[in-house]
């Protein structure tokens, strides 16, 4: 017999044990669809609260657990304490892979690799993967639902990925222009010493897309970087949280999130970093730049430092706006037209971006994306 | 090539900052507009390249035969003016050889030529940076990205060179230039001017006249030309400033 749960960790906790079962996905769909409901964060009030998990008590009918039935897979013992602080956290797309069942996906990244490649599923609806990768490793993670012809509505995706010391992590992270999915991914990465992740993401417009991160500096001198991009137009909304924790003393960490609004397309981003006491010798820096291309858009910054020590360079900065008029009179003044200048403006604005991550092969991929939907909103 | 006729202008507030001007200035002369701040000198340079901020309320202005009031600011560039900034814009991710090359283009296309091919515009490229002593790696970075002061200005005038204007005003070009910097910047400058081109030099400063010989200095006050002359008013208003100008 189903039991009614109040608590949303009690509900995760039962369903996870349970396991996927097809006659719950009525209760699933429901829980969706109320879930969308629930719309987006309000100016002044929510808006940087990520959707509290408080708001999903308000869900009627309620999520419901199941009887216990199998156990779920064995999680193995170096990523299971993350993944219970994980679960815990106040983020929706934290939870929501857990909540609808999901069993993990492992990843175990070997020393030896080389800049291995691997594909998270970003086509599935729900995929949780937990990745570890090994001291030394290179590894490039792809994460993207661009494959042409999947109509997806939903998708809640969660990856957590701790990375030992002196490995390099490339993360890519795509979201193809997709009228009718709402997109949540969470990622919490935890980062060992002489570490680093590099993350560049980007957003060409789906209906509602929300990206959180949690990134720890966990090991000294590790480095968290990332860029993330949002070319939006229509009614699509893209709103990103980022934190990140400098715990170990000389870790440096970079946030650059720029968006690009058209028709009534809107977007958050809420960023912050602490610095805990004790940790000495490390950088931080938070940037937000939003183009506001139409009088419909909305965009939100929100960059936050909290800064626990007095031997440290932190820097947080944001810009909103229109195009420079400034540079727009500069080129013409050369003999561009208007329309040429503003074209130029828009795209090196795009390409500023993508160019301060390092170059790679998948990096590639996010220009010629980027590209692709740039001639898409602003055709010659 | 150029007249200026009681030319007037104001700001978006109201404020009138070109206050009936005239000027004229003709193929194969240097001119040196001199005057304290505020005076509306660098209104002047914008003014003639059309930025959208002046609005010229009466007067006339005629380059080259043609009404330079009725023509945007990409045309008038295409037409062969050339402004340089007193403090040129940075513009990171526009490459800056590639923005060069385009400017050269869209001054080409509206001349009714073909786009100019890489081993011309390269050539272009390669003596203009030797005679400006300016790094290479200068080429591939944003347009002004980064750029000293010194540099910024040598970049000005590289683009002043690929794009041979008939007309170059250059606003303050000294500013903010070390010594050696302004010597090649002149030399520049010097190796540009020909019988069918035009200068206007916009200075506080004697120094950038040494380097550069103007033919015409004129003393602009209060939105007016009060006074011209030759190269020796730039020394007298060396020595005596502009008080004692009625």
């Amino acid at each position: 017999m189903a039991l009614e749960l109040t608590s949303i960790q009690e509900i995760v906790l039962a369903n996870q044990a349970a396991g996927y079962s097809p006659q719950w996905e009525p209760v699933r769909t429901a829980f969706l669809s109320q879930l969308q409901k629930i719309g987006m964060p309000k100016p002044r009030s929510s808006a940087f609260f990520w959707v509290p998990l408080s708001l999903l008590q308000k869900i009627n009918p309620k999520p419901t657990a199941v009887p216990k039935a199998a156990p779920s897979p064995v999680v193995p013992s170096q990523v299971a304490p993350w993944t219970v602080q994980a679960q815990t956290q106040n983020d929706i797309a934290a939870i929501l892979p857990a909540l609808l069942a999901t069993s993990p996906l492992f990843i175990d990244v070997k020393a030896s690799a080389d800049w291995q490649v691997i594909s998270l599923d970003g086509d599935s609806s729900y995929v949780h993967t937990i990745a570890h990768v090994a001291s030394g490793a290179k590894v490039r993670f792809l994460w993207k639902n661009a494959t042409p012809g999947t109509a997806q509505v939903f998708s809640a995706q969660r990856l957590d990925l701790q990375v030992s010391e002196q490995a390099e992590v490339e993360i890519i992270e795509i979201i193809a222009e997709s009228p009718t999915l709402s997109a949540m991914r969470h990622a919490h990465i935890e980062i060992g010493a002489n570490a680093s992740v590099r993350w560049l993401g980007l957003d060409c417009g789906a209906q509602l897309s929300r990206t959180s991160v949690d990134a720890h500096l966990c090991g000294s001198e590790a480095v968290f970087e990332i860029r993330a991009l949002s070319i939006l137009d229509q009614s699509a909304q893209s709103h990103r949280r980022i934190q990140v924790y400098h715990e170990a003393p000389g870790v440096r960490s970079e946030q650059f999130v720029r968006h690009v609004l058209l028709g009534s397309s809107q977007a958050s981003c809420d960023t912050l970093v602490e610095i805990l006491k004790g940790v000495t010798a490390t950088k931080a820096h938070q940037l937000v730049n939003s183009l506001l291309l139409s009088p419909d858009v909305k965009a939100s910054a929100k960059p936050t430092l909290i800064i626990h020590n007095d031997e440290v360079e932190a820097s947080h900065g944001t810009t909103c706006g229109e195009l420079d008029a400034m540079q727009l009179f500069y080129l013409e003044s050369r003999g561009l037209s208007q329309a040429d200048s503003r074209q130029l403006l828009l795209n090196a604005f795009v390409r500023a971006l993508i160019e301060t991550h390092p170059t790679s092969p998948a990096s590639a991929e996010v220009t010629q994306f980027a590209q692709a939907t740039m001639q898409r909103r602003f055709p010659e | 090539m150029l007249k200026i006729h009681n030319l007037k202008c104001q700001i978006p507030d109201g404020t009138e900052i070109l206050k009936g001007l005239d000027l004229e200035v003709k193929a194969g002369e240097i001119h040196a507009i001199m005057g304290p701040n505020g005076a509306g000198k660098s209104t002047l340079s914008r003014v003639l390249s059309g930025h959208p901020d002046f609005s010229v309320t009466s007067g006339t202005v005629s380059f080259l035969d043609q009404n330079l009031l009725e023509l945007d600011v990409s045309a008038r560039a295409n037409m062969g003016i050339f402004m340089g900034f007193q403090y040129p814009t940075e513009i990171p991710g526009v490459n800056n050889l590639q923005f060069m090359r385009m400017a050269v283009d869209a001054k080409r296309k509206y001349a009714g030529l073909e786009k100019i091919s890489d081993a011309e515009f390269l050539a272009l490229i390669d003596k203009w940076t030797a005679v400006l002593e300016m790094d290479t790696r200068y080429r591939e970075r944003g347009v002004n990205e980064g750029f000293s002061g010194g540099e910024k200005k040598r970049n000005e005038i590289l683009q002043m060179a690929v794009m041979q204007p008939k007309l170059a005003i250059l606003d303050e070009t000294d500013s903010g230039v070390d010594i050696d910097a302004l010597r090649i910047i002149s030399q520049g400058i010097n190796n540009l001017m020909s019988p069918d081109k035009a200068i206007i030099l916009v200075t506080h400063y004697q120094r950038l006249l040494d380097l550069v010989k103007p033919h015409k200095i004129h003393v602009l006050r209060a939105g007016r030309i009060v006074l011209s002359g030759g190269p020796e008013l730039a020394l007298e208003l060396e020595k005596r400033g502009y008080d004692w100008i009625d």
